[in-house]
């Protein structure tokens, strides 16, 4: 068939005699990292969980968890705000998803700016923001008095609501990239067939559209889910103490209890939850399409999609019932279109205006946050520079990110490789165990890393963060460079051995050339993700040794004070102009 | 019967413009009932511009469309009843064959048994019956181009649009799709508007061929007038071969035109050609198969020089060149015994019906 897309020529296994043995020794030293460093600590953590005192039961440790009313609280709350935020962030970032998507060349870049921008912004900085933002003297109640909405100020901060509101913030990003994939394979004429085929605007979206971004929705909604279960960061500077998540315990019984097995307990509930809820995605959905994305659209009748079809079936008639009745046609329906286009603007404007608001408080002359400023002084930044905690902490957070992205690319540059030579199962087993640093509740792997260095010697070393950091960055270095990768015409490689180039010259002067620029770019996300990194920090590092995240969290955790806005607001800059460099780098490719 | 119950599709003063850029002109058409008529020309003509308008996916810059005498310049595409068939067929992927053709029948909300037996019909005459549950990534481009058809058929629209249906297949199955096509479009009595940048496939199948170039419509004719009487210069190269001389005009009569070509000693008669006058800069356009050989001794036989020469089996192609330089190309069907071969002189005779006079206007552009 002329119209379907040939398979990519692959990479040859240029003059290997065994092209199997070349393949494991490009994905040796991944493997060899991961295995000591995140499978191992992760499991021999896990199963602390059943090491129990003599004389109680392997199940010990889950009795108390289940027994005492407070765990189980904390546990229900953790399940409701990540469903809520769930349900909160795909609906939200659906319409921008399908607007970038269909958006005409030239304006599309300037939305997936203003999505990666957010997107590769510190998680904390942004948190940050919303404090402020939400405070009682906060910009948000300042307003709303101002123009006599409200007589006193509203609380804002410290509630479900604020909660929800930050996590879906910071998740928005994420999911959109998540549906961008699919809803850009959906083929643009398919809406307008529909119609010519008698379906209203609202048919043709419910019984076309919908159904085809399904793939990208679920997708997004499990691995926002799954993310939202091991927060910590949100929760804790937003919430009060009823939106305690699951997260915060842990931290609290490795590092102020130093009790290991009931930790572990409460990672295994967490670590099982998670797998479940690939297990039920599965079922509904089918994991494939997770994984292999360029499958297409595959049916194959589950339940769930079946009885979506159904309810998008059953919607879209009903709105276009509903426009029989109401004589809406008259501006021939792009009223619907603007409304989409202008909501996506204002998520935009919410994702990225509120870091803004930091810049006027750093340079705030009163001792404590309010807002408006008053005055204008640098001390804020004269201080964070006269002390040394600070300095040593930015130090050591730049060497670490400089390490990690360093040896994500020695190791991620011949495992991308190799991933391009395999397929079937062995290339699902290598995807999977790189990738699942990403999708597993972070908070597991930095405790299970800390009962490694705790035994080992490698607490509070810059040797652990790297490696830590590492495990952590390497899913988005590997991602991006397979992407990379897939896109490069490898029929180029052969035309320069046809010319005479020896393998080695091929990869010197034709392939590497080519892909340096997208080499570049993942290497400089690997960096972004190592800088803003907290929780593996957040064990393994402590006192002197502090990275500057870890700092910054720190400080929050007392109060949020014009100091942490001057910090915040360097370490915001400095991303924006790694991160737009990444993007531009990329860009050129 | 009265013209306006014999028309089908009206098209009044439709244009378009994207800001500054004009995609199509102030443009008149009229489709009659069970007529198939193609839009023809270059990519950026505005024939698919036409088209979308028609089909209601493009809102006009101004301009009405009428449909059995209805103006639905206002009204959405979903209630127009035009079926579209779009270049990459836009097939829905996650319904199957059968799903994808009952689609329009169900947003009509007809009845469910109604709908199974025109799915049934619509099928059996697009010859899928055998790949009614499959989905529709699992087809060939030739399967899959026919569903497309099928599900543009099944609820008997006023009107069917084709949007370059053939593009994406190779030539074989473009040839046998373009039969089906036409047996299909005989079989229903269906009224097409097609659009095509291929003039062997606009050739065969249309009843009326409408040649836009620059966003405007150049000539409306049947294909046999298109192809020989053309009325513009860009109607005489894009249809064909043709050699295009310029000349000018010795003297006019009832029966017909002199013409010496330009840098020649040479006169040729054309056929009349009203408007023109003496002394008129024209051109004067021959086919090349509409040139023969000059028996002995012929009046008004011109003389050539064969610079090149291609033996194609049935057909003879060369190239001559006039004493003063013009340059030929003839096509010669099954002259054997005429071995003009590069190099030898030959004498050239071409009936003056067979000389096509294009105005001043033609010789300009």
């Amino acid at each position: 068939m002329s119209d379907r897309a040939q398979p990519a020529p692959k990479p040859r296994a240029s003059g290997a005699r065994r092209p199997a043995l070349r393949t494991l020794a490009l994905a040796a030293p991944v493997i060899l990292l991961l295995l000591p460093f995140f499978v191992y600590p992760t499991v021999s953590f896990l199963l602390r969980a059943f090491d129990t005192p003599e004389g109680q039961p392997w199940y010990a440790n889950f009795e108390r968890f289940f027994t005492a009313s407070a765990y189980g609280r904390v546990l229900a709350e953790t399940l409701i705000i990540s469903a809520w935020v769930t349900l909160a962030t795909v609906l939200v970032a659906y319409p921008v998803a399908y607007v970038l998507a269909r958006a005409p060349r030239r304006s599309k870049s300037w939305w997936a700016l203003f999505i990666l921008l957010p997107f590769w912004s510190s998680f904390l900085v942004r948190t940050f923001a919303l404090v402020l933002i939400l405070g009682r003297n906060g910009p948000l109640n300042d307003a709303a008095m101002a123009i006599g909405l409200v007589d006193s100020p509203m609380s804002l901060l410290f509630s479900r609501g604020a909660v929800l509101v930050g996590m879906t913030s910071v998740m928005t990003p994420f999911a959109v990239l998540t549906m961008i994939g699919v809803f850009e394979r959906i083929d643009r004429v398919l809406t307008p067939a529909a119609e010519t085929l008698g379906a209203r605007p609202s048919q043709a979206f419910f019984r076309i559209y919908l159904p085809l971004s399904m793939p990208g929705v679920t997708a997004a909604a499990l691995l926002v889910f799954v993310t939202s279960i091991g927060f910590f960061i949100t929760p804790a500077l937003l919430g009060s103490r009823y939106e305690t998540m699951i997260a915060q315990p842990i931290i609290q019984q490795v590092l102020d209890l130093g009790n290991w097995s009931f930790a572990a307990s409460m990672c295994v509930i967490l670590f099982v939850i998670t797998i479940a809820v690939f297990v039920l995605y599965d079922r509904l959905v089918g994991i494939s399409s997770l994984v292999q994305q360029g499958g297409g659209q595959r049916r194959r009748g589950g339940i769930g999609a079946r009885l979506a079809t159904r309810v998008f079936d059953t919607l879209g008639d009903g709105f276009a019932a509903l426009g029989r009745l109401l004589p809406l046609r008259g501006g021939k329906g792009r009223g619907g279109a603007r409304a989409v286009a202008g909501f996506s603007v204002f998520v935009l404007l919410v994702l990225n205006v509120p870091v803004l608001f930091l810049l006027p408080v750093s340079v705030t002359e009163s001792a404590f946050v309010s807002w408006p400023p008053s005055g204008f002084t640098l001390q804020w930044y004269a201080q964070f520079f006269d002390m040394p905690i600070w300095l040593q902490g930015t130090t050591r957070s730049f060497l670490v990110a400089f390490g990690t992205s360093l040896l994500c690319f020695l190791i991620g540059v011949p495992a991308a490789f190799a991933m391009l030579r395999l397929s079937g199962r062995k290339a699902a087993a290598l995807m999977v165990l790189i990738v699942s640093p990403m999708v597993l509740p972070k908070i597991v792997i930095a405790v299970g890393l800390f009962y490694l260095y705790a035994r080992i010697g490698l607490v509070g070393t810059e040797i652990g963060l790297v490696l830590g950091h590492t495990v952590v960055a390497l899913p988005y270095f590997f991602i991006s460079l397979v992407a990379v990768l897939k896109s490069y015409n490898w029929r180029l490689d052969d035309a320069a051995a046809s010319l005479g180039a020896s393998p080695w010259k091929v990869r010197r002067h034709i392939t590497l050339p080519l892909i340096s620029t997208g080499l570049i770019s993942s290497a400089i996300f690997a960096f972004v993700v190592s800088l803003d990194e907290l929780n593996i920090a957040l064990f393994t590092s402590g006192g002197l040794a502090s990275t500057l995240p870890k700092l910054m969290w720190e400080s929050a955790t007392v109060g949020f004070t014009p100091l942490l806005a001057a910090v915040s607001t360097m370490f915001l800059l400095f991303l924006t102009v790694v991160v737009l460099s990444g993007l531009y780098l990329g860009r050129r490719r | 019967m009265t013209k306006e119950q014999t028309t089908k599709l009206e098209i009044r003063g439709i244009t378009k413009s994207y800001g500054k850029t004009l995609a199509l002109g102030s443009t008149d058409l009229v489709v009659e009932k069970g007529e198939f008529l193609t839009l023809l020309g270059p990519s950026g003509s505005g024939k698919t511009t036409l088209l979308m308008m028609i089909a209601g996916l493009t809102e006009p810059s101004g301009g009405r469309i009428l449909i059995d005498g209805v103006d639905v310049t206002d009204r959405p595409s979903s209630e127009r009843n035009i079926g579209v068939v779009f270049q990459n067929y836009a097939l829905f992927p996650h319904m199957t064959v059968a799903e994808n053709v009952a689609f329009p029948l169900k947003m009509r909300r007809r009845p469910a048994d109604e709908i199974a037996a025109a799915v049934r019909d619509a099928l059996a005459i697009a010859q899928l019956n055998e790949l009614a549950g499959r989905y529709t990534d699992e087809l060939s481009g030739g399967q899959q181009q026919r569903v497309a058809l099928a599900r543009a058929i099944v609820f008997r629209p006023a009107l069917v649009l084709m949007d370059e249906p053939l593009g994406a297949l190779d030539k074989r199955l473009r040839d046998d799709l373009k039969e089906e096509i036409r047996r299909m479009h005989r079989q229903l009595g269906t009224t097409i508007v097609y659009v095509t940048h291929d003039q062997d496939e606009a050739m065969m199948l249309s009843d009326r061929i409408c040649l836009m170039d620059k966003a405007q419509v150049v000539q409306v004719d049947p294909p046999s007038r298109l192809y020989n009487a053309p009325t513009s210069r860009f109607a005489a190269d894009f249809l064909g071969e043709s050699n295009l001389l310029h000349a000018q005009v010795v003297s006019t009569s009832t029966e017909g035109l002199v013409l010496r070509l330009t840098g020649e000693g040479v006169a040729i008669n054309a056929a009349p050609a009203p408007g023109l006058s003496e002394g008129d800069e024209v051109l004067a356009m021959i086919r090349p198969e509409r040139l023969r050989l000059a028996g002995a001794g012929e009046a008004g036989a011109i003389p050539a020089e064969v610079t090149a020469m291609l033996d194609l089996g049935g057909v003879h192609r060369l190239r001559a060149s006039l004493a003063g330089g013009t340059k030929l190309r003839v096509t010669l069907l099954g002259q054997r015994q005429a071995m003009a071969e590069a190099g030898s002189r030959i004498a050239l005779a071409v009936d003056a019906s067979d000389v096509v006079v294009l105005g001043p206007e033609a010789v300009a552009s």
